[in-house]
């Protein structure tokens, strides 16, 4: 799998006003920079997610300011409120290395 | 001459074996080779002590531990789940959650996760606001040695209110 995939599980369709829950995983390594590779003895560079924002309807509605210690391919978990009609919740990431990464689901509205 | 010495035959033996007995005896006690015993512990392992320190101040705003809640405080403490025994340090489920629903006058800003035994003490911070419903958040983290992982939660009139666990690690992931 390519590094900065998301994978992201919704509901398929929601009611208007209900809370749902979003599940989500990240492929990335998160290297903290403290371990050092056996074979070669040398400290392997900082190179994490820092940064999320979360839209929902093109609004912020959540960020996470991650440190080393969250672990690798990282894992989050959080409700969102729907709307009253069909909007997209977007997801985008930045490391520090300077990728972006980014994903869009729509959220239908039953 | 064996009167004169008067010893006989049998009590030379007798006496000799005694004798032989004693000193083997004492030599076997006084150069006891050093592997019979078990080796002193001179070098203590590593792990370093549980800091057993609250965080106190979060962005110049003070830390409210409360030790004995009344019903109303226990809304917004935040309730936390963690396994009592994490076997690999590098992926630790945690889930933090406020019983207190999600309002436009009162929700709850900031989640924080500290851990004061990690090479750096604030592993997260998560910012909510009243569209999230629901003030959850759910992550794995990783943690060096066994020690107390504080989580706390500031809402949006300034009141921070901070609830902490303790966790055995058996592996460092850190």
């Amino acid at each position: 799998m390519k590094i900065g995939t998301i994978m992201v599980r919704v509901p398929r369709k929601v009611k208007q006003g209900e809370i749902f829950k979003v599940l989500s995983l990240t492929h990335h390594p998160m290297d903290t920079g403290l371990i050092k590779n056996p074979k070669t003895g040398k400290t392997i560079p900082k190179w994490i997610i820092d940064k999320v924002d979360i839209y929902y309807d093109k609004k912020i509605i959540t960020t996470c300011n991650y440190g080393i210690a969250i672990s690798a391919n990282p894992f989050l978990a959080f409700y969102v409120k729907a709307g009253n009609k069909t909007a997209p919740l977007d997801f985008v990431m930045y490391d520090t290395k300077g990728n972006i990464y980014k994903r869009s689901i729509s959220i239908n509205i039953a | 001459m064996s009167k004169k010495l008067d010893v006989t035959r049998r009590d030379f033996i007798k006496k000799a074996a005694v004798a032989t007995a004693i000193t083997i005896g004492v030599n076997s006690i006084v150069n006891i080779p050093k592997s019979a015993f078990a080796k002193k512990m001179t070098t203590k392992p590593k792990i370093a002590k549980i800091i057993l320190k609250d965080v106190k101040t979060v962005n110049g705003k003070e830390v409210k531990w409360i030790n004995h809640p009344t019903k109303e405080e226990k809304l917004f403490i935040p309730t936390v789940r963690l396994p009592l025994i994490a076997q690999n340090g590098a992926f630790v489920p945690i889930t933090m959650e406020v019983r207190k629903p999600q309002t436009d006058k009162l929700y709850l800003k900031t989640f924080y996760i500290y851990d004061l035994n990690n090479p750096i003490p604030r592993a997260a911070s998560f910012n909510l606001t009243p569209e999230n419903g629901r003030a959850f958040i759910a992550t794995r983290i990783k943690l060096q040695q066994e020690s107390y992982v504080q989580v706390l939660a500031e809402y949006s009139n300034g009141e921070v209110y901070g609830f902490k666990k303790r966790i055995k690690v058996t592996v460092g992931g850190c």
